[in-house]
């Protein structure tokens, strides 16, 4: 009964089309001809289409209510892009996006907290940005002091916790301020193993709610196996596969290990075939010389 | 399923836009205070130092202009200190938010990337912060002037209309500079110069009298030095402002915001893409 029954139900989450352009900076010198305004005009505009580098290249997927869903993918292949562009944080070149429903986003640990205030005046900080009144986040004031374990370093500036004690505090916030649709993008537990383990269970009170989604972005596949019902591959902007989670997962692990350790490995290789008969090449003396007094040094 | 859609990237209206600002006021108000907090928390002297900087720049600077340079105010021999404490405190206002504009949505980019909010809040909070401190600055000139003898008057009624006039033509301006300071990083190289210039063309350390030809001319055009001529004719010569003057800047800094916001919310979807 977890995660059978979505077909009846209408999707929360409906990402139509997405495709979203970054200009690339090393192509965006100003030519020699050109003049300094419509240089400056083609600078604020992405009119150009050909300086542009396809992050997400016409993506579409739903997600119905009650689900988790897990997005791996290898580095840059634009899962980050993805949740940004869904979150509205960022415009996309073309495509749509709807959500039904309150969400919210957790991209990082200890973003938005500012350092030279102290931990609860973050805590109201952070409501404020997220939108949640004065005394909503009063009710849950204790609860979220009580999770992150901090004690009363909560009256002392942030600049003085720990990375484990900030992480901390932005978890605690997070998971007790959660809407009912979630994006949440490599964070999925903070601090030593037993608050670990109290985060994954928030996480799983958390989905016991079948009103509520999760979109999750992690290369951690043991935290994706426990929390997610289906996994939406993307690799180099285009979903290439999607489904159930071993399914994909396995396939996935595959691919890593097959190509992208063998393509790394060889790019390795090729680099260090390259540096050497460079050296050879330029063989100066001095490296020579180096290379001798190095030898006679051990 | 309840109809709830959202629209995540649907262009929102001038009104809308306005509407869900005034949602949010919470936020502006929470930021605002947290970030002043935030600037004063670890100094000894805490949020005294408010006071005490202005005090300190008038007094630097009517000892070299008063007593080195030999600046007089020629209308009814008003003590220099008094002259130039009463327009570098509306000054200060348009310097310390423009000459930093560009910065605002930089500094911000970092939270921008991760959460979600109306991004005019960032220049609104910065804009705020400056308000308090010019709010401080003008205890301060109060204290002066009354010490001198210049107590306060039934115009003092009209101040609120003359800082509502420049604070409009200074949001718009900082709308329009901090997001063209995304694009082009240049422009916090080029503001400052421009606002020292400006700082020389408004009035702000010797009166219009000193001046003829050109530079009189583009005094009397320059919107900074009727506001801070008018703010003066206030305090210290207890005469009413110029309307007419005041109404034709009204418009233009009702033009500057309306333009500089609209700027900024066709531009702020992208900023985050350049970081």
């Amino acid at each position: 009964m977890t995660n059978t029954n979505t077909e009846n139900k209408e999707p929360v989450i409906i990402a139509e089309h997405i495709t979203k352009l970054f200009p690339l900076r090393s192509q965006r010198k100003r030519k020699k001809r050109e003049s300094i305004f419509s240089y400056l005009r083609k600078e604020m505009s992405f009119s150009k289409k050909e300086d542009l580098f396809k992050a997400l290249d016409d993506v579409s997927f739903m997600v119905y209510p009650g689900e988790a869903v897990g997005i791996v993918g290898s580095n840059g292949s634009g899962k980050s892009t993805l949740l940004r562009v869904l979150t509205g944080i960022t415009q996309p070149s073309s495509g749509n996006v709807v959500i039904k429903g309150s969400y919210g986003e957790l991209f990082s640990l200890n973003g938005p907290l500012n350092k030279d205030l102290t931990g609860r005046q973050n805590i109201y900080l952070y409501a404020a940005l997220k939108g949640i009144s004065k005394r909503e986040i009063e009710e849950i004031m204790n609860e979220i002091i009580n999770f992150s374990e901090i004690g009363r370093f909560i009256e002392e500036p942030v600049k003085t916790y720990s990375s484990g004690m900030r992480s901390r505090l932005g978890f605690s916030l997070i998971v007790h301020t959660m809407p009912k649709i979630m994006f949440i993008d490599e964070a999925l537990s903070a601090g030593d193993a037993s608050f670990s383990r109290k985060c994954d269970q928030k996480f799983a009170e958390y989905l016991q709610d079948h009103t509520k989604t999760m979109l999750i972005v992690s290369h951690s596949s043991n935290a994706l196996k426990r929390i997610c019902s289906r996994i939406i591959w993307l690799e180099r902007g285009v979903i290439k596969m999607e489904g159930e989670v071993d399914e994909v997962l396995t396939a996935y692990a595959e691919y890593m290990s097959d190509f992208s350790l063998r393509k790394a490995d060889r790019k390795v290789r090729r680099q260090e075939e390259k540096e050497r008969r460079k050296r050879e090449r330029k063989g100066s003396n001095k490296r020579k010389k180096m290379d001798e007094s190095e030898k006679s040094g051990n | 399923m309840k109809n709830n859609s959202i629209q995540v990237h649907k262009r929102n209206t001038f009104i809308e836009n306005l509407r869900e600002l005034w949602g949010r006021r919470d936020l502006i108000w929470v930021w605002t205070k947290f970030n002043i907090h935030a600037n004063y928390i670890d100094k000894e002297l805490g949020l005294v130092w408010i006071f005490l900087n202005p005090l300190f720049t008038s007094a630097v600077y009517s000892l070299v202009f008063g007593d080195f340079l030999g600046v007089r105010e020629p209308r009814g021999g008003v003590p220099f200190i008094c002259f130039y404490l009463s327009g570098i405190v509306v000054w200060h206002l348009f310097q310390d938010n423009v000459a930093g504009s560009n910065r605002i949505i930089l500094s911000d980019l970092n939270l921008m990337t991760q959460v979600r909010y109306p991004r005019e809040i960032s220049v609104l909070v910065s804009f705020l912060e400056q308000i308090v401190s010019f709010l401080a600055a003008f205890v301060v000139m109060m204290i002066v002037l009354i010490a001198n003898g210049y107590l306060p008057n039934n115009n003092y009624v009209y101040i609120p209309i003359i800082i509502l006039i420049e604070s409009l033509m200074i949001i718009g301006l900082m709308f329009f500079f901090s997001s063209m300071g995304v694009f082009i990083r240049d422009i916090g190289e080029i503001l400052q110069p421009i606002v020292r210039i400006f700082f020389f063309m408004s009035g702000v350390i010797f009166p219009i009298e000193n001046v003829q030809g050109v530079i009189r001319d583009i005094l009397l055009v320059n919107p900074m030095f009727t506001i801070i001529d008018s703010f003066r004719r206030i305090v210290l010569y207890d005469k009413p402002p110029d309307f007419q003057l005041l109404g034709i800047f009204f418009i233009v800094a009702s033009i500057i915001l309306v333009t500089g916001y609209s700027y900024y919310k066709k531009k702020d979807a992208t900023f985050v893409d350049h970081l």
